[in-house]
């Protein structure tokens, strides 16, 4: 009796985005150029891993970098990080942010013999062990590219898996605004085509399923990102099932703070409970304010902001649920300037937030308060 | 609503104490001391209570708890009043002012009814809320203090500024104009307008534009360097064309030198030709033929030989000698007697006689003479000529024969080396001819052989060229690899073409790399310096998102002032109607029929009255004592429009009067009187004339004086 062939081990990861710009984190410039350099040591993260994971190949399913931010200095880091695994290689199959071209940082690297770029727009087979082949695909253009599964199919008595950057149709709408349907495909395509599994990229949300795996951005690329992001570590047996084991690499934390103002009496009451919210954490944060606001305090963004950026790098202030204070209804019932001002606002058709803002701003001069930078 | 009483139960220095209160006019006397303005205050806080937790004028809640919060009663602070509403309700209102969690506002008259969640206003029950107020707008509306009636009197505007601003806010705060234009100027200092360069907005759009700029600059840059990169890209694909073809020809011509290296290699098998020949035999062979040829074959002499000439001429010689002898003597025989006649002559002639002296002597110089010239030639001439002639002969015949028999030896010299040559070439004796042609046959196939040796030397030469110090082996592996590269290189095998040479194309290539690789430099320093499109794409959000928030600004301050400004125009309006109306009420019976009408200006709430004259007189110019009495009446109107419909608001006057003087006073007391009518009036005063003036005019249960005990008495 044939002895079982051991299990490949493989790290995928994908949609690192190196050289991505941090606008979301409304970070400042030095602070982005600081950040992106940590996209970079997420990358050399996953190098390490694949090291100690004793891996037989190391997967990245695209957006590896922007090609219209890319810089020769991200180009070479890449070129040393792989070449700095060598032996051990490195498949690489580019998505709609990295796509392969002439001019692309693929094409004109001088890659050590290690790193294996899948260069057409369909799948194509390297044989990465005897009885097991990887079918690799690239995009070649930020846009249209097809489905690498429409007419595929994986011919051979070996087990196929297959690395390429796409969006599975059912998990698309789990994805939020901004995300578009590059190169899509149905799950149930992946069996069809004779593929133990796929092994993907572009969605930034992971997901383990039956027959492919999302590994998810491993580094925060926006706020309220969920789920265990990072690289997986895939064990791929001689019939081509997979075992799964994710790892966290992120190099940056996000966090989402809510900070409730009502009880504060004073923008200080509430600079201290934002300090105490803030307390110990580090990297970039959302906060998002709400609560009912106290009428005589002064709450203004940058104080917030201010405040933050004494522990985060990066800060971005949002509103919540935040209320005014002021007795409206009461106040409405006045006979006054301020009664009618506040009735004929809280009739109008103003959005919620521009109500909110016009009343305070108005109730306050009507105070004789010059704080009127409504947050 | 009235007050029916106010309960002091520990309030600045009253503990249980209590002041009731009738319907009208409550004139409350007390010197000083006398606790007239801690009432006031207990009324107030009473009725209203105070903030709690959130809300504004937190240093008037201090200021307000450090005057009335009693010392002495182990924390305990608590006020109440007992009210009579419009709609008959009797409330207790209880306030716990130091820990707010036991205040109440009880029914007085139905057991378990407690009304505070009607009333609660920033944290605490408020009972001016049943009037439409709270405790900030009661405060300025219902509450008149000296201090304002000295402001009615002492500034011209100040009449129409409380008038504006009880109509904004019920007095509690600014006006309407004066929060338009905190508004306003708060814009234009936070906004500024489209026109201001140096604000916010038109900032934050150059910044936005200047980003913008840099980051369309940025992707410029990019854009423009990939297309850079796209034209090197395609220069690279020449020079690999270039290489390609090169590589063509380099095959080909490896290609073709092997197989000549492979031709020469096989016909020198063996190795390196050698030559078998002797260059000195060669040499004498040359010099053999060479001497023999250039030896010339003498010619036989013809003629007399020497020895033949020798002995003609030695016997030439001996003739000569015989007639030669034969002449001397003759000659001698002249000569003497010639001599001897000369002599004769001489003598003769010197003797004898001259005349046969001279003949004789030129005889004898004749035969002398004779003997001198005659040499006998007749017969030595010819002698001498043949022997001449012989003499003449013999040596050249001499020479001839010299010559002959030195190139006679040298002939046979010739030949013996040309036998000898011969011999050594190996050919038989014979004729020299013979030899002579066996050697030019022998030369021809040694200059046939040579000419074989030159041709297998040259080739030789050319197969040691081509290898260049390495095996053909070695030429064999180098040329498949050659062939492979070019394989590699798409090249197809004999693809090259017949035109290409390496060396143009090797020109060709480290022209079109030298070009290149310049180009790449300047290009990788143009990468080097391209501009960062995250770090302007990051810049560009900064500044839009700063030019949103102005933006946002801007569009909340100018729909706040467009609301502000239409309420402020139409609560005007209303104010004004109203404002005309009571004080027209009140107008011709306060004032004894002086003014008996005015109009209110519904923009500025300035107001007008008409005076006996029947000219409108603006409010702010009429004597102190009117202008009081306008101003109650003007306050009135407004507390009665401020406050519910149903319900009227109390008026609380502490000290109002203090500034008066006793005409003005009156005339302002009476105002009261009349207002006490229909609205509860408090009026607290030390002022005795006004006691005086309360003795004499309230009448009734509606009406009363109070006295205060003075603080020895309490």
């Amino acid at each position: 009796m044939a002895a079982t062939p051991p299990a490949t081990r493989i790290v995928h990861f994908a949609d690192l985005h190196l050289d991505a710009s941090l606008a979301w984190a409304g970070a400042t410039s030095a602070v982005a150029r600081q950040r992106r350099q940590s996209l970079r040591d997420v990358l050399v993260r996953i190098a390490a891993l694949a090291r100690e994971a004793d891996a037989d190949a190391l997967f990245c399913g695209g957006d590896l970098y922007e090609h219209d931010r890319v810089t020769r200095d991200t180009a070479e880091f890449l070129r040393a990080t792989f070449q700095s695994l060598d032996p051990l290689p490195v498949y690489i199959a580019p998505g709609n942010h990295d796509w392969y071209g002439p001019e692309s940082v693929y094409a004109r690297n001088d890659w050590s013999p290690n790193v294996h770029v899948f260069r057409e727009p369909r799948l194509v087979p390297v044989p990465l062990r005897a009885g097991l082949t990887l079918w690799g695909g690239a995009h070649l253009a930020p846009a249209n590219t097809d489905d690498f599964l429409e007419g595929f199919w994986a011919d051979g008595p070996e087990a196929h898996i297959a690395l390429f950057h796409g969006a599975e149709r059912s998990w698309f709408s789990e994805q939020g605004a901004g995300k578009e349907p590059h190169a899509a495909f149905n799950a149930e395509a992946i069996e069809a085509a004779g593929l133990s599994h796929a092994f993907l990229g572009h969605y930034h949300r992971p997901r383990d399923a039956e027959r492919h795996t999302y590994p998810g951005n491993p580094d925060p690329l926006a706020f309220g990102e969920d789920g265990l992001r990072g690289a997986v570590v895939a064990r791929v047996a001689a019939d081509g099932s997979v075992t799964r084991e994710r790892r966290v690499v992120a190099q940056t934390d996000v966090h989402d703070l809510v900070l409730d103002v009502g009880g504060c009496g004073s923008s200080q009451e509430i600079r201290d409970r934002l300090q105490g919210l803030a307390g110990g954490r580090s990297g970039i944060a959302r906060l998002t304010v709400g609560g009912e606001l106290a009428p005589e305090v002064d709450l203004r963004e940058d104080d917030l902001r201010h405040v933050l950026l004494g522990t985060f790098d990066a800060v971005q202030v949002r509103l919540g649920d935040l209320r005014s204070g002021y007795d409206l209804a009461a106040i409405r019932e006045e006979h006054t300037v301020r009664g009618a001002f506040v009735g004929d606002v809280l009739d109008s058709d103003l959005p919620e937030d521009e109500q909110r803002r016009v009343l305070i701003a108005g109730l306050r001069a009507l105070d004789g308060r010059d704080d009127l930078d409504v947050l | 609503m009235r007050f029916e009483s106010v309960e002091a139960y520990a309030f600045g220095p009253f503990r249980d104490a209590s002041l009731a209160l009738v319907p009208g006019l409550n004139v409350v006397f007390g010197p000083n001391e006398a606790g007239k303005s801690t009432w006031h205050a207990a009324l107030y806080a009473g009725l209203c209570g105070i903030r709690r937790g959130k809300g504004r004028a937190i240093r008037a809640d201090a200021r307000f708890e450090q005057r009335h919060r009693p010392w002495d009663a182990n924390g305990a602070w608590e006020v109440g009043v007992r009210l009579a509403l419009a709609d008959g309700r009797r409330v207790a209102l209880r306030h716990d002012l130091a820990g707010g969690v036991d205040s109440s506002a009880r029914d007085a008259e139905l057991a378990g009814r407690d009304y505070s969640n009607e009333i609660v206003f920033e944290g605490a029950p408020d009972g001016s809320r049943w009037l439409g107020l709270d405790r900030r707008s009661f405060l300025h509306t219902a509450c008149v203090r000296q201090a304002q009636m000295l402001a009615v009197r002492e500034d011209a505007g100040a009449l129409q500024g409380a008038l504006q601003a009880a109509a904004a806010t019920a007095g509690a705060d600014a006006t309407a104009a004066r929060a338009l234009a905190t508004l306003k100027g708060f814009r234009s200092e936070h906004v500024g307008s489209e026109r201001a360069r140096t604000r916010p907005l038109v900032q934050s759009r150059h910044e936005v534009e200047a980003a913008r700029g840099e980051l369309d600059g940025a992707r410029g840059a990019r854009d423009a360097y990939q297309r850079k990169r796209a034209q090197l890209t395609a220069r690279e694909e020449m020079l690999r064309a270039t290489r390609a073809r090169l590589l063509a020809v380099r095959a080909h011509e490896s290609g073709e030198r092997l197989a000549r290296i492979r031709a020469l290699s096989r016909r020198f098998e063996s190795g390196q030709p050698r030559l078998f020949d002797d260059p000195e035999l060669a040499d004498r062979v040359a010099v053999a033929v060479a001497t023999w040829e250039a030896q010339p074959m003498p010619k036989p002499l013809a003629g007399e030989d020497v020895e033949e000439l020798e002995g003609r001429l030695a016997d030439v010689e001996a003739r000569l000698d015989t007639v030669a002898e034969r002449v001397r003597g003759m000659r001698a025989w002249l000569s003497g007697a010639g001599g001897i006649g000369i002599v004769a002559g001489l003598a003769t002639g010197a003797g004898y006689s001259v005349m046969l002296g001279w003949p004789v002597a030129v005889l004898g110089l004749g035969m002398l003479a004779w003997a001198f010239v005659w040499r006998g030639a007749g017969r030595i001439r010819p002698l001498e000529a043949g022997r001449a002639g012989i003499a003449a002969e013999l040596p050249r015949r001499r020479k001839e024969e010299e010559e002959f028999a030195r190139a006679q030896r040298r002939l046979e010299e010739a030949e013996s080396v040309l036998r000898r040559a011969a011999a050594d070439a190996g050919l038989e004796g014979g004729p020299p001819a013979a030899l002579l042609d066996g050697l030019y046959d022998w030369q021809a196939r040694r200059h046939r052989r040579l000419g074989r040796y030159e041709e297998e030397q040259s080739a030789w030469s050319e197969l040691r060229r081509l290898l260049e110090d390495r095996t053909l082996e070695e030429w064999t592996a180098a040329t498949e690899r050659l062939q492979a590269e070019a394989a590699a290189h798409g090249v197809v095998s004999g693809a090259a073409d017949p035109g290409d040479t390496a060396e143009s194309l090797e020109r060709l290539e480290r022209r079109q790399r030298e070009a290149l690789e310049r180009e790449l430099g300047a290009l990788e320093e143009r990468e080097r310096n391209l501009p960062d499109v995250a770090d302007a794409e990051e810049r560009l959000a900064q500044a839009e998102r700063r030019q949103g928030e102005i933006e946002r600004l801007d569009a909340t301050l100018a729909t706040t002032m467009d609301f502000l400004a239409a309420a402020e125009l139409r609560v005007h309006r209303d104010v004004a109607q109203v404002l005309r109306e009571t004080v027209l009420a009140w107008l011709p019976g306060v004032t004894g029929g002086r003014y008996v009408d005015c109009r209110v200006d519904p923009a500025s709430l300035a107001v007008e009255v008409q005076g006996p004259d029947g000219r409108f007189r603006s409010a702010d110019l009429l004597s102190h004592g009117t202008a009081e009495q306008v101003y109650l009446l003007l306050r009135l109107a407004l507390a009665r429009h401020l406050t519910k419909p149903q319900e009227a608001c109390p008026l609380l006057l502490d000290d109002a009067l203090s500034g008066c003087d006793a005409t003005r006073a009156v005339a302002v007391l009476d105002t009261l009187l009349a207002i006490a009518g229909e609205t509860q009036v408090i009026l607290f005063t030390h002022d005795a004339d006004v006691r005086r003036w309360a003795e004499d005019h309230l009448r009734g249960p509606r009406h009363r004086l109070i006295d205060l005990e003075p603080p020895a008495a309490r």
